[in-house]
């Protein structure tokens, strides 16, 4: 009875609380593995026209958009113009952006392999890391719903 | 202001693009003309005209086709990873 309790008090207490799933903790990792999955495909797409003439590499920014989120929520306030997200709130466009240009080859393409390459490890990489962290999060919320016991 | 996943779906609508073949053209480059007066296939000036594939050129563009053919092979595995990794989520 005293476990049934405690689960209807977890509940309640998430209930009442103004905080939205995006704003705990499970939520921004939520938030994460959508853009991760998001620049997936932008980076498969890069990849798909490395051949093609007049493509120019786009990309997707995630600390930008993290932040704009975050000051949207307001927690992100700053109190000197040298903290981050110190500039005002700005609407967003879409946030696929063209990289700026380097090197373009002769037909105006401006994708290198290595490089896009190495974003798909990257991204991979961090994708696997916050997955294992919402697991391991789960895996503490189960722990406490257990009161202790393995 | 838009919400995270607003933006993450106008991105999906964004101009992400694939590849098609659109069609095989023909490489009009003039033949290789070759001297060969005793060849069946000569002309009256003795001239015999022999294809006009460069295979140096052809073998570069075997390798860059190669190339990016091996890219997309690695970000498809990439995507099967991500996809196993959000599967796992769920145990």
């Amino acid at each position: 009875l005293a476990k049934l309790k405690r689960v209807r008090h977890l509940f309640l207490l998430g209930r009442n609380s103004s905080m939205k799933l995006d704003e705990t903790i499970l939520g921004r990792m939520k938030l994460y593995l959508d853009f991760s999955a998001r620049k997936q495909q932008v980076l498969t797409s890069n990849l798909a026209n490395a051949e093609t003439p007049g493509y120019k590499a786009k990309e997707l920014s995630f600390g930008e958009m993290f932040r704009d989120q975050l000051q949207a929520e307001g927690l992100l306030k700053t109190t000197n113009s040298k903290h981050i997200g110190g500039e005002p709130l700005l609407l967003r466009e879409p946030t696929v952006e063209e990289r700026p240009t380097d090197a373009l080859g002769h037909d105006g393409n401006n994708i290198d392999l290595d490089k896009e390459m190495t974003q798909l490890a990257q991204n991979v990489l961090k994708f696997s890391i916050v997955s294992q962290l919402y697991q391991n999060k789960i895996q503490l919320i189960k722990y406490s719903l257990r009161e202790g016991r393995v | 202001m838009e919400p995270f996943w607003k933006i993450l779906a106008e991105v999906e609508d964004a101009d992400l693009e694939g590849v098609t073949v659109r069609e095989v053209l023909t490489d009009d480059s003039p033949p290789v003309m070759k001297y060969e007066p005793s060849h069946p296939d000569a002309n009256e000036d003795g001239y015999v005209a022999y294809p006009n594939i460069r295979p140096l050129e052809e073998m570069a563009n075997f390798m860059a086709a190669t190339r990016s053919y091996e890219a997309n092979v690695r970000a498809f595995e990439a995507v099967k990873e991500l996809i196993r990794r959000s599967i796992e989520l769920g145990r």
